[in-house]
C-alpha cells in the first residue's frame, strides 16, 4: 500500500469522525439548550408565582376594613357628613344609569 | 537529513492489508447494523427510546377567578406543588425520611419512614406547600419522592361575602356557594403534552405547547358590589354584637336587574379556613338555606293583594278594637291599642288586627293566589346551591285561622331572598324578577353576560305606586321610622316574628326584621335586614330598622345619589284612579 493509499484511508477515517462530529454536534447543542430552556421555564414560573403573591399581598393590604380602621384609628379621619358631600355632575356610570326592569 | 520510510518492508503489507480488511469489514457491519437499527427496525427502536427517555407532562388547569362587578379580586388560584411518594422505588426509607423532614419539619420523621417503606404503590406526603420548600426538595433528587403541580384556592378578601362566594376543597373542587354552583364552569381540564428526560431523570425539552400559558377555567364577574358589601357586614356585625343576636344577615338587591348587590351573612365564614370545626355551621348561606316566617314585613302582601283587587279604599277607615280582640276563637293583639285607622295608617301602625279585617274581603284562594304570584312557596331560582323554597300550605289544608294567621305573616316560611324579591316588585313598579349573582363570565377575550330575567308582572303600576306612598308613610311616621334617611325617602315595612318553639310561638325568641328601599321614588336597591333573637331591642323597628338607615344612607353617597325628595302623593294617584274609573 502507498502512500496515498494511506491518505485516503485517513481522510476517509477524518471525514467519517467529522460526520459524526457534524451530527452530534447539534444533537448536544439541542440537549445543552434543552437543559437551560428547561431552567429559564422554572424561573418564569416562579417570577409568575412571586407576581401572583405580591398581588395577592397587595388586594390583602387593601381591604377596605384594614383602611378604614388605619384612617380612623392612626389619621383622625372620619366618614363625611351628608352636608359635607357636593355631588358633581359627570358621565353616566353604565353600572348605576337607572334601567327598566 | 533522514528520511523516514514507512511501510516499506514486504512482510509488513500483509499485515497492513488484514488490518485494512478488519476496519472496512468492521465499517461494512457497523453499516449494515446501522441499516438494519435505522430503517429496518426503526419503529420498534423509537418506541423503545421514546419509553426510556420521553414523558408525559400534565400542565395542570388554573381555575377562574371569583371578581366583584367592579372587577375587585374576590378569589383565584395560586400554584402550590404537592409532594408524593412511590415507594417502591425508594433506595433507603430511613434516609430519605430524615432528607425530607429537614426540609418539611412540621412532617414527622417517624412517620415519613413508616410511609416510605410501606407496599402502598402511592403516598401523599404534604399537599400543597410552598414552591421554595419544593425547590429544595427537588435539588436533592431523591428517587421515588416525587412533586406534583397543583394550585390553591385563595380569598384575598378573608370572610367577606364568605358564605356567598363559597369555598373549593383541597383538589379544587367547589365544595359550597358560587364555586359550587360554578364548578363546570371555573374548572378546565389539563392538558397533556409530551416531553424528553436524561438519564437523571432531568427534563431536557418539552413541547412548545407546555410553555404556553396552562388551560384556565372562566372568570366570574359578580353583581355583588365590594365596598357595599364591605359596608354592610361592617354595620351588621356592629349592631348583632349590640343587640346580642344569635345572627343576622343583610340582603341587597338591584330592583331592576334582580343582580344581588349585597349579601353578608353573620356569623361570617372565613372560605380560606373552611376545615375548621367553628366554620361549618357558618358555611351555609342563611338568605337561601334558612326559611322563616316573615311576620309583619308580609303584611304588604295583603296590602298589595287587597289594592290590586279594589277591596279597599285608601281612605276607608277601620276599627282596631283597641288592641285586643277574638277572631274564630283565638285573640288577636296589636302592639299598641289602636282605635281608628286609615287603609295606610293600618300599615303604618302595623296593627294585626285591621290588616286581618281588610285581608278577610280577600277569599282564602285569592289571598293563596297573590301569596303564590309573590314567588313564595317556589325557588326564586337564585344561582346558588341549597335553596330552600320556603313552605306555604294550599287552602285546602288552611284552619280557620290560617287566613288571619298568614295576613301577618305566620303559618308560612320564606326565605330572605324571596322576600327582597318580592320587595323589589313593588319598588320596580311590578316585575318579579329573578334574583342573580353572576353578572357576566369571562374567558380570554369572550365574554357571556346575563341579562336581567323577568319571571312574571305580579301587580300593577298603579297598585305599586300607592304601596310606594303608604310605605314611605311607614318610615315617615309608622314603626320603621328609624329607617329615616337624611335628604332620601325610604320606603320600607318592619317586622317582627315570634320564633315557633315546641309547637308554640316563643314569647323570648324573635326575628328582628326591616325591608324597603330608597330613594323611594327612583330605588337604587331594596334591602331586607334581619336579625335572628335579638336579646335587647327586639322589634324590627328598633334592631334592624337602624342598621337599614345606617347602610342604606352610606350605600346611596357611595352611588352618588345625589339627595332630593319627591314626594309620591297618594293622594294624586287616588284620585287619577278614580277619574280613570
Amino acid at each position: 500500500m502507498g502512500k496515498p493509499a494511506i491518505l485516503v484511508l485517513l481522510c476517509c477515517t477524518v471525514a467519517m469522525l467529522g460526520g459524526i462530529l457534524i451530527y452530534l454536534w447539534p444533537q448536544m447543542r439541542l440537549v445543552d439548550m434543552g437543559y437551560r430552556e428547561s431552567d429559564l421555564q422554572k424561573q418564569r414560573v416562579e417570577a409568575l408565582q412571586r407576581q401572583k403573591e405580591l398581588s395577592l399581598e397587595l388586594v390583602s393590604l387593601s381591604q377596605l376594613s384594614r383602611i378604614e380602621e388605619i384612617a380612623t384609628r392612626y389619621l383622625g379621619l372620619r366618614p363625611p357628613q351628608s352636608t359635607q358631600i357636593i355631588y358633581v355632575r359627570s358621565q353616566p356610570d353604565p353600572q348605576t344609569v337607572m334601567r327598566e326592569p | 537529513m533522514r528520511r523516514v520510510r514507512y511501510f516499506t518492508s514486504s512482510y509488513s503489507r500483509p499485515r497492513l492489508y488484514l488490518v485494512v480488511g478488519l476496519f472496512g469489514l468492521s465499517f461494512l457491519a457497523i453499516l449494515v447494523r446501522l441499516t438494519v437499527v435505522q430503517v429496518g427496525q426503526y419503529a420498534y427502536w423509537r418506541q423503545s427510546a421514546e419509553a426510556q427517555y420521553g414523558r408525559r407532562i400534565t400542565v395542570p388547569p388554573v381555575r377562574g377567578s371569583i371578581y366583584d362587578r367592579r372587577n375587585n379580586l374576590l378569589a383565584t388560584s395560586i400554584p402550590a406543588p404537592s409532594i408524593y411518594a412511590t415507594p417502591h422505588k425508594v433506595r433507603q426509607p430511613e434516609v430519605t425520611a430524615q432528607k425530607v423532614a429537614q426540609i418539611f419539619p412540621t412532617l414527622s420523621q417517624n412517620r415519613l419512614a413508616q410511609q416510605l417503606a410501606s407496599k402502598a404503590s402511592f403516598v401523599w406526603l404534604s399537599r400543597q406547600v410552598s414552591p421554595e420548600k419544593t425547590s429544595a426538595l427537588a435539588a436533592l433528587n431523591l428517587p421515588g419522592i416525587h412533586i406534583k403541580q397543583e394550585t390553591r384556592r385563595i380569598y384575598p378578601r378573608g370572610v367577606m361575602a364568605g358564605s356567598t362566594i363559597g369555598y373549593a376543597g383541597v383538589d379544587e373542587q367547589g365544595l359550597g356557594g358560587l364555586e359550587r354552583q360554578y364548578e363546570n364552569v371555573l374548572s378546565a381540564q389539563p392538558r397533556r403534552t409530551n416531553g424528553t428526560r436524561d438519564a437523571r431523570g432531568r427534563t431536557v425539552s418539552i413541547n412548545p405547547d407546555a410553555h404556553a400559558e396552562p388551560p384556565r377555567g372562566t372568570d366570574l364577574h359578580l353583581t355583588l358590589d365590594m365596598r357595599l358589601q364591605h359596608i354592610a357586614e361592617k354595620e351588621l356585625a356592629q349592631q348583632a354584637e349590640a343587640i346580642g343576636a344569635r345572627s343576622g344577615l343583610v340582603v341587597m338587591m338591584d330592583p331592576y336587574t334582580g343582580g344581588i348587590l349585597t349579601l353578608a351573612s353573620y356569623p361570617f365564614f372565613n372560605p380560606n379556613d373552611y376545615r375548621n370545626k367553628e366554620q361549618r355551621p357558618r358555611r351555609r348561606n342563611r338568605a337561601i338555606t334558612d326559611p322563616v316566617e316573615p311576620g309583619s314585613t308580609f303584611k304588604v302582601v295583603a296590602a298589595a293583594a287587597a289594592l290590586e283587587e279594589k277591596t279597599v279604599d285608601l281612605d276607608e277607615t277601620f276599627f282596631c278594637e283597641k288592641g285586643w280582640t277574638m277572631r274564630n276563637n283565638r285573640v288577636l293583639r296589636d302592639h299598641k291599642p289602636f282605635e281608628f285607622l286609615t287603609f295606610p295608617e293600618v300599615l303604618e301602625n302595623s296593627s294585626n288586627i285591621c290588616m286581618a279585617k281588610i285581608n278577610e274581603r280577600l277569599s282564602s284562594e285569592q289571598f293563596y293566589g297573590y301569596i303564590r304570584r309573590f314567588g313564595f312557596g317556589e325557588k326564586s331560582l337564585i344561582d346558588l346551591p341549597g335553596e330552600h323554597p320556603g313552605s306555604i300550605r294550599r287552602t285546602e289544608d288552611w284552619s280557620a285561622l290560617s287566613h288571619d294567621s298568614l295576613t301577618i305573616g305566620q303559618e308560612l316560611t320564606v326565605t330572605p331572598v324571596q322576600l327582597v324579591a318580592a320587595f323589589a316588585a313593588i319598588a320596580n313598579g311590578g316585575w318579579l324578577l329573578q334574583p342573580r349573582l353572576v353578572d357576566r363570565l369571562v374567558k380570554d377575550d369572550l365574554e357571556q353576560i346575563f341579562k336581567p330575567e323577568r319571571r312574571r308582572r305580579i301587580l300593577s303600576q298603579q297598585t305599586t305606586n300607592r304601596l310606594t306612598s303608604i310605605l314611605v308613610g311607614v318610615v315617615e311616621r309608622g314603626t320603621g321610622a328609624q329607617a329615616a334617611l337624611d335628604g332620601y325617602l325610604v320606603a320600607g315595612k318592619s317586622g317582627t316574628a315570634q320564633k315557633a318553639e315546641n309547637g308554640r310561638y316563643s314569647r323570648s325568641k324573635v326575628t328582628a326584621s326591616f325591608i324597603g328601599y330608597a330613594p323611594a321614588e327612583a330605588p337604587r336597591f331594596v334591602m331586607l335586614v334581619m336579625f335572628d333573637e335579638p336579646k335587647k331591642k327586639r322589634w324590627g323597628g328598633t334592631a334592624a330598622a337602624p342598621v337599614f338607615c345606617r347602610i342604606a344612607q352610606q350605600a346611596l353617597h357611595y352611588l352618588q345619589v345625589p339627595p332630593g325628595r319627591i314626594r309620591p302623593m297618594i293622594e294624586d294617584t287616588y284620585i287619577a284612579d278614580r277619574t280613570e274609573n
